[in-house]
């Protein structure tokens, strides 16, 4: 029961980082119809922004939070100079952009600082448990927390506030926003730099485990995605739900029952993904994914 | 036999011939390297220029035929040139099951599943070490030439290897001015009008992956025996991305585009590298944001956009 | 006074021509109908006005030269389109959809006041306000779409084919109300109709449109007395 409960917290947290990684994927995924696969290598670029500051003697919470703001210029930046030029064009050739940006990002971290392993520090040391238990840690406990505010606060955005409603109505139907005088391509601008916030995030709180390098979010991406189809892939909701629901499969089935190789964990992940698409391809809680004709 | 074709000819047995007697061994090895990724190239173009559908999976199929001709060749003895298309017959299997849920529902779906597919091929070669030698990799002889052929095995691979190549490539010019190319194409430009007019759109769309999957494969089995080795920490995703760029780079929707791209695909890392680990990505990335904002058709375009331009101004 | 003011406004899709050096003009607070079939250009003409078809030519909006911004600048300058497929935020709810209207509204009170109005002209709105705007009839989406519209506080109203699928009472009871507080705010109308009979009955002046070219213009009176013009093209016998 003891080691039962170390591996859910463990899944729970680790989910919690996949979800964050997924909110920000989707946030961008509702106004331009596909996700942005370049997501993990801006939040990575990101984490090493953070560890520069880190590095140059910056106390953690303070790199933090600057991280935050500059990735939400990076993001605004990256949609203004490389994206707009092909705000309307087909689908297929934003992906092969978003590709271009996924190299250029992951080329750049590597030509910068290498392709070494670096470690990144948690907000407290690894052994700490969160108050007296014996099966969270407080950086998992911190993890939970800053990913439940997040959730709670990007929901509140988007349900309560104006910006929040204009990026909605954007996502559902961009003509009539224009028609009452959105400015769609700087609510794009906006989105962009939300989700590149909220990738930094992520990647800040994923590196202390599995280390910095460039390839470091591939697996946190395709953990992130896999539980965004699970979820439902145009759901806030079930995107979080679905890549929580990863990180516990992949802590519970893979590391504590060892009913699948460790090594093995993209493999499992990969027959989850094509399971639900057979049988439920939009997910646990979306009802249905319209095209527009 | 019209004049055009008797130069086709001639221009193909040049190709065929001439390399392997003018060339350095070293020069002929990076060649053929260049005509199997042409294959590769040209089999995602299929996909994703025709069809316009998205793979970011081929690498696993490249494997996939890579890593079944380099088991079954011992085996097969003087043979050994059957493991191509087994190889080829497994690794559709494979795409299809990963393929067919995917294709069925929607598009941006393809692209995720296969990307998983590759992130996961590695994982699966080294957990299938009794078979696959795991992280190590195997290694091959290089085949000799049969009895008849004076020809060393760095010509006799790229004898085999080109004479592939143009096969495949003339099947595919075949297959897309066929009825069949243009209901593909249909597909691709406008689905809707395309299956009012009875296209029965899945089935084409999982034929023409079925084709490019296997295509993929053929060039994994060719690139195992030209060099000679196997492992799965150069048969990543990164390898896929860099298919879709040979395909994007070339240009799509063109037979043209996948030798560029081989071209492009062989000799940019080598020549970044030089600057910095990082540089080929970069360089890739900055070229593909840059074409897709200013040059979308790739080398193919921009060269046929020249011969235009020159054209006009010669008969202005 | 012109209000909106158009001069050799030629639009396109991508290669293809459908508007040929159409000149129009629209006095403030009059109702201006287009008349004509299907294809004539109808709707294009009012996409060019805001900015979303390709064009040349000069628009010009309370004397100042609109031709060259952007669709959404346009909307902020008070020109609100009504599309015939009447722009339901379908997954939104009806407050939202409302809420949208007032977006570039920067008085509180005054997006307070305003919506009192319009629940005082659609009283069923206030019954379905957390309701999704996807499910409400046609009728009442192209009534939503009208309070949007009024919510922008415009000075230009586009309407496409307002009339389109619905039942004749409801057409009705949306051209009086829509003129009703047209005239009273002096919102200048431009709409688009095929059905005749409503179009001439509502508007002040009249365009008609065929093929991309406007063949033939007057008051809506003119275009009632004269018999021969309606045998001609408007299908009556």
């Amino acid at each position: 029961m003891d080691r039962f409960l170390e591996y859910f917290f463990l899944g729970l947290s680790t989910g919690a980082i996949y979800a964050s990684l997924a909110l920000a994927i989707v946030i961008l995924t509702k106004p331009m119809r596909h996700p942005n696969v370049a997501q993990g290598q801006m939040a990575m670029f990101s984490t090493y922004i953070a560890w520069v500051l880190i590095n140059a003697g910056l106390p953690y919470w303070f790199a933090f939070l600057a991280t935050l703001v500059i990735s939400f210029f990076i993001g605004m930046i990256i949609e203004r100079i490389i994206f707009r030029p092909l705000e309307q064009a087909s689908i297929p050739n934003q992906f092969i952009l978003l590709i271009g940006l996924f190299l250029f990002l992951r080329g750049t971290a590597g030509w910068i600082f290498g392709y070494d392993t670096r470690a990144f520090p948690a907000a407290f040391p690894s052994n700490v448990p969160f108050l007296t238990s014996h099966y969270i840690s407080a950086n998992q406990a911190l993890i939970l927390g800053i990913v439940t505010l997040l959730l709670i606060s990007t929901g509140l955005f988007f349900k309560f506030t104006k910006l929040g409603l204009a990026l909605r109505a954007i996502a559902q139907n961009p003509l009539s926003s224009t028609l009452v005088g959105i400015n769609i391509s700087a609510m794009l601008m906006l989105s962009w730099g939300i989700s590149a916030a909220i990738g930094a995030i992520s990647g800040m709180l994923i590196a202390p485990t599995i280390f910095l390098d460039p390839p470091m979010m591939d697996g946190v991406f395709i953990y992130a995605i896999s539980g965004s189809i699970l979820g439902g892939i145009t759901s806030p909701v079930g995107v979080v739900v679905g890549g929580i629901m990863i990180g516990l499969i992949n802590a519970i089935l893979i590391n504590y029952l060892n009913l699948i190789n460790g090594e093995l964990d993209t493999t499992a992940t990969l027959f989850i993904m094509i399971a639900i698409i057979l049988f439920k391809p939009t997910g646990l809680f979306t009802k249905k994914i319209t095209i527009r004709v | 036999m019209n004049k055009r074709l008797i130069l086709q000819l001639i221009l193909l047995i040049i190709l065929i011939l001439a390399p392997q007697f003018l060339l350095s061994s070293y020069h002929l090895f990076r060649l053929t390297l260049v005509a199997a990724y042409a294959i590769v190239v040209l089999g995602l173009n299929l996909l994703m220029g025709y069809n316009g559908q998205f793979s970011l999976g081929h690498s696993s199929f490249f494997a996939i035929g890579a890593y079944l001709t380099a088991i079954m060749i011992p085996h097969l003895g003087p043979y050994y040139l059957l493991a191509i298309p087994c190889s080829a017959v497994i690794s559709l299997l494979v795409g299809l099951i990963i393929g067919i849920p995917a294709i069925r529902f929607h598009g941006i779906y393809l692209a995720i599943v296969t990307l998983t597919l590759a992130v996961a091929t590695p994982q699966i070669i080294k957990f299938l070490e009794p078979w696959t030698s795991g992280a190590m990799g195997i290694n091959l002889d290089k085949p000799s030439a049969p009895n008849f052929l004076p020809l060393n095995p760095d010509q006799w691979i790229y004898f085999l290897t080109i004479l592939i190549t143009i096969f495949l490539f003339y099947l595919a010019r075949n297959l897309i001015e066929s009825r069949v190319g243009r209901a593909i194409i249909a597909i691709h430009d406008n689905p809707i009008a395309a299956s009012t007019l009875g296209v029965n759109i899945s089935a084409y769309k999982i034929m023409v992956f079925g084709v490019s999957v296997m295509y993929a494969s053929i060039a994994g089995s060719l690139a195992a025996l030209i060099l000679q080795f196997v492992a799965p920490d150069v048969l990543t995703f990164e390898l896929s991305i860099y298919f879709v760029i040979g395909v994007i780079v070339g240009g799509v929707r063109s037979l043209w585009g996948p030798i560029y791209g081989a071209f492009y695909i062989v000799f940019l890392p080598n020549i970044a590298n030089a600057i910095s680990k990082g540089a080929p990505e970069v360089i890739s990335g900055l070229i593909l944001i840059l074409l897709l904002i200013f040059l979308p058709e790739g080398i193919h375009g921009g060269l046929r956009k020249i011969y235009v331009y020159l054209q006009q101004k010669r008969y202005a | 006074m012109a209000f909106l003011d158009i001069g050799n406004l030629s639009a396109f899709y991508g290669k293809k021509q459908v508007l040929f050096d159409v000149n129009l003009t629209v006095k403030r607070g009059q109702i201006c109908t287009l008349l004509g079939a299907n294809g004539a250009g109808k709707t294009t003409l009012m996409q060019s006005i805001l900015g979303l078809v390709k064009k040349t030519g000069q628009i010009h909006l309370n004397a100042k030269d609109v031709s060259h911004l952007p669709s959404y600048l346009i909307a902020r300058m008070g020109v609100a389109f009504v599309p015939d497929t009447r722009g339901t935020f379908m997954d939104l709810s009806v407050l939202e959809n409302l809420q949208l209207g007032a977006y570039n509204l920067k008085n509180k009170k005054e997006v307070a006041r305003n919506l009192e109005q319009i629940y005082h002209y659609f009283p069923f709105l206030t019954k379905r306000l957390n309701q999704q705007a996807g499910t409400l009839s046609g009728g009442e989406q192209q009534m939503l779409a009208i309070s949007r519209c009024l919510l922008m506080n415009p000075q230009l109203i586009i309407l496409d084919e307002p009339s389109l699928g619905l039942a004749p009472l409801i057409v009705r009871d949306i051209f009086q109300i829509m003129t009703k507080i047209c005239k009273e705010k002096e919102i200048t109308i431009l709409l688009a109709e095929q059905n005749a009979a409503i179009a001439l009955q509502t508007a002040d002046y009249v365009y008609l449109i065929e093929t991309g070219k406007i063949i033939l213009s007057g008051t809506s009176q003119m275009f009632k007395d004269n018999k021969s013009i309606q045998r001609a093209y408007l299908g009556v016998a």
